[in-house]
């Protein structure tokens, strides 16, 4: 594929992909990190995308994955550094410690969010996936189905887990506030 | 975005989800992106160009064992030879 051609996807998809990664890490640096690296997989795969789904639901799965992997070596990085394993330098800009910066979310409800948005943050992947794209990303049922490659009736299911177990995070917070 | 009172978004944390808005990524981000990967289509030609050294100067290793071993045969039977032109003594003690 030629560079121009590239760069008009990039044009066309970079908003999607920044806004989807920064609604996983809440942190605008590490976002434009992971927007990088999505768009620098989607020019090395470029060639292997088949086709079968839609270019905008296959580059939605890349940066799913890569937001997860990012997060889950943030994690493993946090643990290297607590148990004094790791080298390197301590974490700048910790999205696992740290409020959410997300310049999406409107001054009057920050609070809320960033309540809400930890609570998140402890939910296994999937539920968390399913909760960023029906509620956030404001997706139907049927395009997250196709995105996670479920059925639309295990996507609902997902959707009440993880409902559910938003509910039990936020009010054992609550209580443990009290 | 939805219209939605703070007060319904206060008491349902997933009609709050929804009160996040989309923003507008960094306006250098797209070049970034592109210097990256044409960074990276320059260093898959370096690389590239690095496995063809090695495999180059395997071949010729392999050529140059290839003479020593012809080279070392080819002495071998030399040496045969001679030795085989050389009389050979015996033992026996001639009959005056």
């Amino acid at each position: 594929m030629s560079p121009a051609n590239f760069k008009d996807i990039v044009l066309s998809y970079q908003k999607q992909v920044y806004n989807l990664a920064l609604n996983y890490v809440q942190i605008p640096a590490d976002a434009e990190e992971i927007t990088q690296d999505v768009f620098l997989k989607v020019y090395d795969k470029i060639e292997q995308f088949e086709g079968n789904a839609q270019l905008k639901t296959w580059i939605y799965r890349i940066t799913i994955n890569t937001s997860l992997d990012f997060l889950k070596s943030k994690k493993f990085k946090l643990f290297k550094t607590f148990f004094g394993i790791s080298t390197d330098a301590p974490l700048a800009n910790d999205s696992l410690q740290k409020n959410s910066q997300h310049p999406g979310i409107l001054l009057e409800q920050k609070e809320g969010l960033q309540r809400v948005l930890k609570a998140i943050d402890k939910l296994p992947a999937q539920q968390k996936t399913v909760l960023v794209l029906l509620k956030i990303e404001q997706l139907k049922q049927q395009e997250v189905a196709e995105i996670m490659d479920l059925r639309t009736k295990a996507v609902e299911s997902l959707f009440q887990r993880a409902k559910k177990n938003l509910h039990q995070i936020l009010n054992t917070t609550k209580e443990n506030e009290k | 975005m939805k219209n939605k009172s703070s007060k319904v978004a206060m008491n349902d944390p997933l009609a709050l989800l929804q009160t996040i808005q989309k923003v507008d990524p960094p306006a250098a981000l797209a070049g970034k992106i592109m210097q990256k990967v044409n960074q990276q289509k320059v260093n898959f030609q370096k690389v590239s160009i690095t496995y063809v050294g090695i495999a180059a100067s395997l071949f010729i290793g392999i050529i140059c064992m290839e003479g020593y071993f012809i080279y070392q045969s080819n002495t071998q039977r030399k040496n045969k030879a001679m030795v085989e032109l050389v009389g050979q003594t015996q033992n026996n003690l001639y009959h005056e």
